[in-house]
C-alpha cells in the first residue's frame, strides 16, 4: 500500500471512546487503514502501572493527577491535563475560568487511556426517560432516540468494558435484555451494615429508598485475561491491579492484536477539509518528542474526534470548522456532587475494598424532575471521602491550633483516631444539569507549550441544578435521620443544604446530537456540516442524566463506529 | 545513648507503639532534622529528661507544651510515623521518601485498614471479597 496514500480513518484520542472505536471498525472493515493520533506517550505495561502506583504514594497531596503529573506532557505542559481542582487559588491550572462565575469543577487526564486510568469505574445506564427529558418533563431537549434503541448497544459496551453487576436489583429502574458479564461487586462488611439499618427506612416523598449494587467496571471475577478485583481501595486514581478497566486495554488491543496504528505524542492542532470533491481531510499535529515540534500532517478519508468534551470542541474552533448550528463548545455539563457524612453507631471499618459499591438509583427519574434535577445517590466505603481524611482526623487528635500544643498522644491517641476513622461513613449525591448555551468552551489567550489555547471555559449553575442539589441534601438528611434513631449515627454534616459542590469528572455536552438546526452532530454521531468527520464521547450528550456517563459513552461509540463502517463500505 | 536509640525510644513513647523498625527510625530521624535541625535536638534532651520521670509521658507532654517549637516538633515526629508525610515549618509537605515509607505509616494499622494502592497480603485476609469480613 502506498504509506502517502490517505488513512481510510484517523481517530483522534485514546481514550475509551477513541480505542474502542478503533476496535470494534478494524473488527468489523478487517482491510481498513486506520490510525490513533494520542497526545500522550506513557507505556501502557505492568511495569508502567507499579511505578504510576509508586508517585502516587510518595505524593505528597494524593490528588486525583498525582500518579499522571509526572509524564512529560504534563509536566513539560506540551499536552497537559486538568487538574479537576475545584478551587480557583490552587487551580485550575489548565482551564481559563475567570472566577466571576460558578467554577467548572471537572478535569480530564491525557495520556493513552485517557481518564479512564483516574476514574472510579462506576457504569450504571442512563434510565429511559433521560432519552426523553423534553417530552415527559418540559425541561431540556430529547435525544434523537430512546433507551429501547441504545439497549442491545449497553449489552455490548457491558462486555467490552467487563461490568460487574446484579441484573435482578435493576428490574424497574433500567430494562435489560440480559445478564452482566459477571456478578456484581461483593460489598463491604461496612457496606452491609449501612444496607441492614437502612433497609426499614419508609419511601421518602413516595420513592422507595432501595439500595442496589452499582454496576462497576472492576472485575468480580478474572475477565479476559485481568484478575478479579484485590481491593486495593484506589480505584481513584488508580488501580494497582488492572482488575478496574481503563482504556489501555482497548488500546494494547487495537495495536497489538487488530493491527490498529497508534502515533503518540502527537498533540492534533487543527482539521482542514478537503478541498474538492472526492479529496481526503487533513489533520495536522504536533509531535513532542521532535526537536522543534514542526506541525506534521497525514490525511483520512474520515476523522473521528475522540478527545473529550473539553478538548474536542477546542479543536473544532482552533480548526475554523463550519459551525452552522452555533452549538460548538455550548451547552457544557457536569454532574454537580456532594457529601453528607457522619458517624455510624458502630464500626464499618472503611478503607477496605472498592471506594464504593451500593447506591440509591430509584431518585433518577420521577415527576419531580419536572421542577429540579434528578440524582444519583452513592454509599462510600472511602470514610469521608473528600471531606475528611484519617490524617485530618489523626490532626484533629493530635494537635490543638489554637494553641500551638500537643493534645493526645500515645495509646489515647491510637484510641481516638481509630473510634472515629473506623466509624466514618459517607453518602454521596451527584445531581443532574440541564443543558444551557452559554455554558461553554471557547479559547483562551493563554497557550500550553506547543503554542496550542487553553480552553476557556464560562459555566454557571442554573436554578434547576441547585434544586437538584437542595432536593438531594435533604432526602440524604431523612436517611440520616433514619441512622441516627435506628443504628446510633451522630455528627452528621452539613445539616443544612449549602449548595456546594463538588465536579464529578463527567465532562458531557459540548457537541450534541440533534438535527441540523440545534446540533452539532446526527444521532450517529455523524457532523452535519462535514461528512467526513465523527464524534464519539460524552460531549454528543443532549442532556447529562444522572449516571456517570462511560457506559452510555461506549455504547455510543459502538453505535457509531458501526454507522462509519457502512460508510467506509461505500467511501470509494 | 545515642541519638538513634533514644529517637527510636522517643517514638516509640509517643506513638505507643512497640517494636518499630529501626531503619524506619533512621530515616525519619534524617528528615526530620533536615527540617527542624534545632527542635528535634532540644526534644531528644527533653525527652531524655522525661525518661526518668514516673510517668515519662506526662512528663514530655508538659515540657514540650510549654514551648511551641518543641510542641511542634513533637506534633511532626508523631504524624511522620503515622503518615510517613509531615509538615516542615514553612507548612509545606515533606512527602513519603519512598513507597515502602508510605506503606509503614500506623494510621493504616490503627484503624484496621491497608494502605491505599496496597492491598493486604496473605497470611492476612487478602484476594478478591477479603473487604466483606470484619477486619
Ligand atoms: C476522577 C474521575 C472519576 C470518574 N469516575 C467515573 C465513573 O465512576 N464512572 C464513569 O462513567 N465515568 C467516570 N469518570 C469519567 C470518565 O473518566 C470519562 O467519561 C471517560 O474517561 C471519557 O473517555 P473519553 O475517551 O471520551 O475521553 P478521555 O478519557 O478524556 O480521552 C481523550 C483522549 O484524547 C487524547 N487527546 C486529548 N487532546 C488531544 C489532542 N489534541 N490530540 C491528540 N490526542 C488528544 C487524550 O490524551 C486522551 O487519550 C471519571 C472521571 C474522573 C476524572
Ligand atoms: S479496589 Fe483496588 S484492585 Fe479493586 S478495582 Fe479498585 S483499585 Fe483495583
Amino acid at each position: 500500500m502506498n504509506p502517502n496514500a490517505p488513512y481510510d480513518v484517523v481517530i483522534v484520542g485514546a481514550g475509551v471512546a477513541g480505542s474502542l472505536t478503533a476496535c470494534r471498525l478494524k473488527a468489523t472493515r478487517p482491510d481498513a487503514r486506520i490510525l490513533i493520533l494520542e497526545a500522550g506517550n506513557n507505556p501502557t505495561t505492568p511495569g508502567e502501572r507499579a511505578a504510576f502506583v509508586d508517585t502516587y504514594q510518595i505524593s505528597p497531596t494524593k490528588s486525583v493527577p498525582s500518579p499522571y503529573a509526572e509524564l512529560p506532557n504534563n509536566k513539560e505542559k506540551f499536552a497537559p491535563s486538568s487538574d479537576g481542582v475545584p478551587d480557583f487559588t490552587v487551580m485550575n491550572q489548565y482551564y481559563d475560568e475567570d472566577g466571576k462565575l460558578d467554577v467548572f469543577a471537572s478535569g480530564f487526564q491525557r495520556m493513552i487511556g485517557g481518564s479512564t486510568w483516574a476514574w472510579r469505574g462506576n457504569t450504571p445506564r442512563f434510565v429511559p426517560n433521560d432519552f426523553q427529558l423534553k417530552t415527559k418533563y418540559g425541561v431540556g431537549v430529547d435525544w434523537p432516540f430512546s433507551y429501547d434503541e441504545l439497549e442491545p448497544y449497553y449489552m455490548q459496551a457491558e462486555n467490552e468494558l467487563g461490568i460487574s453487576g446484579n441484573a435482578t436489583e435493576w428490574v424497574g429502574i433500567t430494562p435489560r435484555s440480559g445478564d452482566y458479564p459477571m456478578p456484581g461487586m461483593a460489598p463491604s462488611y461496612g457496606d452491609e451494615l449501612a444496607r441492614t439499618a437502612l433497609s426499614t427506612i419508609k419511601p421518602i416523598d413516595g420513592i422507595p429508598v432501595k439500595i442496589v449494587t452499582t454496576p462497576q467496571a472492576r472485575n468480580s471475577q478474572p475477565y479476559r485475561g485481568r484478575s478479579a478485583c484485590q481491593g486495593n481501595s484506589s480505584c481513584i486514581p488508580v488501580c494497582p491491579t488492572g482488575a478496574k478497566y481503563d482504556a489501555s486495554i482497548h488500546v494494547n488491543k487495537a495495536r497489538d492484536e487488530l493491527g490498529v496504528e497508534l502515533r503518540t505524542a502527537s498533540v492534533a492542532t487543527r482539521i482542514v477539509p478537503p478541498a474538492g470533491d472526492g479529496q481526503p481531510y487533513t489533520v495536522f499535529f504536533r509531535d513532542w518528542t521532535t526537536v522543534d515540534h514542526a506541525e506534521q500532517q497525514l490525511t483520512a478519508k474520515h476523522v473521528v474526534l475522540a478527545l473529550n468534551a473539553i478538548e474536542t470542541p477546542k479543536l473544532w474552533l482552533l480548526s475554523g470548522l463550519n459551525n452552522s448550528s452555533d452549538q460548538v463548545g455550548r451547552n457544557l455539563m457536569d454532574h454537580h456532587s456532594a457529601e453528607m457524612i457522619g458517624l455510624f453507631g458502630q464500626p464499618v471499618y472503611p478503607f477496605r475494598g472498592p471506594q464504593s459499591a451500593l447506591g440509591v438509583d430509584t431518585f433518577r427519574d420521577g415527576d419531580f424532575r419536572k421542577n429540579n434535577g434528578a440524582f444519583r445517590m452513592t454509599i462510600g466505603n472511602d470514610g469521608w471521602g473528600r471531606s475528611g481524611s484519617p490524617e485530618k482526623t489523626l490532626q484533629s487528635f493530635l494537635w490543638d491550633d489554637t494553641n500551638k500544643k500537643v493534645k493526645l498522644l500515645g495509646k489515647p491517641l491510637q484510641q481516638a483516631v481509630a473510634d472515629k476513622v473506623t466509624r466514618m461513613l459517607r453518602i454521596s449525591i451527584s445531581t443532574e444539569q440541564l443543558p444551557n448555551p452559554d455554558n461553554r468552551v471557547t479559547l483562551s489567550d493563554k497557550t500550553d507549550a506547543l503554542g496550542i489555547p487553553h480552553p476557556k471555559i464560562a459555566y454557571k449553575l442554573d436554578d434547576y441544578s441547585k434544586r437538584a442539589l437542595a432536593y438531594g441534601h435533604s432526602v440524604t438528611r431523612r436517611m440520616w435521620q433514619h441512622l441516627e434513631d435506628t443504628a446510633g449515627a451522630t455528627r452528621i454534616d452539613p445539616v443544612q443544604p449549602t449548595l456546594k459542590y463538588n465536579g464529578a469528572g463527567h465532562l458531557m455536552g459540548t457537541m450534541r446530537m440533534g438535527d441540523k438546526a440545534s446540533a452539532v452532530v446526527d444521532a450517529w454521531g455523524n457532523s452535519h456540516d462535514h461528512p467526513g468527520i465523527w464524534i464519539v464521547g460524552s460531549s454528543v450528550f443532549p442532556t447529562g442524566g444522572t449516571a456517570n456517563p462511560t457506559l452510555t459513552v461506549a455504547a455510543l461509540t459502538l453505535r457509531t463506529a458501526d454507522a462509519l463502517a457502512d460508510a467506509l463500505a461505500t467511501t470509494p | 545513648m545515642s541519638d538513634a536509640t533514644d529517637f527510636l525510644a522517643l517514638s516509640e513513647l509517643l506513638t505507643g507503639e512497640t517494636g518499630l523498625d529501626e531503619q524506619l527510625a533512621e530515616a525519619y530521624r534524617g528528615r526530620l532534622s533536615d527540617a527542624y535541625p534545632q527542635d528535634l535536638p532540644a526534644l531528644l534532651t527533653a525527652y531524655r529528661a522525661a525518661a526518668t520521670q514516673g510517668n515519662p509521658l506526662g512528663a514530655l507532654t508538659t515540657a514540650v507544651n510549654a514551648d511551641p517549637k518543641l510542641a511542634r516538633v513533637t506534633r511532626e515526629t508523631v504524624t511522620a510515623w503515622y503518615t510517613a508525610q509531615f509538615l516542615k515549618p514553612d507548612e509545606t509537605p515533606d512527602a513519603p521518601a519512598t513507597p515502602q515509607q508510605y506503606q509503614s505509616g500506623l494510621i493504616w494499622q490503627v484503624i484496621k485498614a491497608h494502605p491505599l494502592a496496597t492491598a493486604p497480603v496473605p497470611p492476612a485476609a487478602s484476594g478478591y471479597g477479603y473487604w466483606t469480613q470484619h477486619p
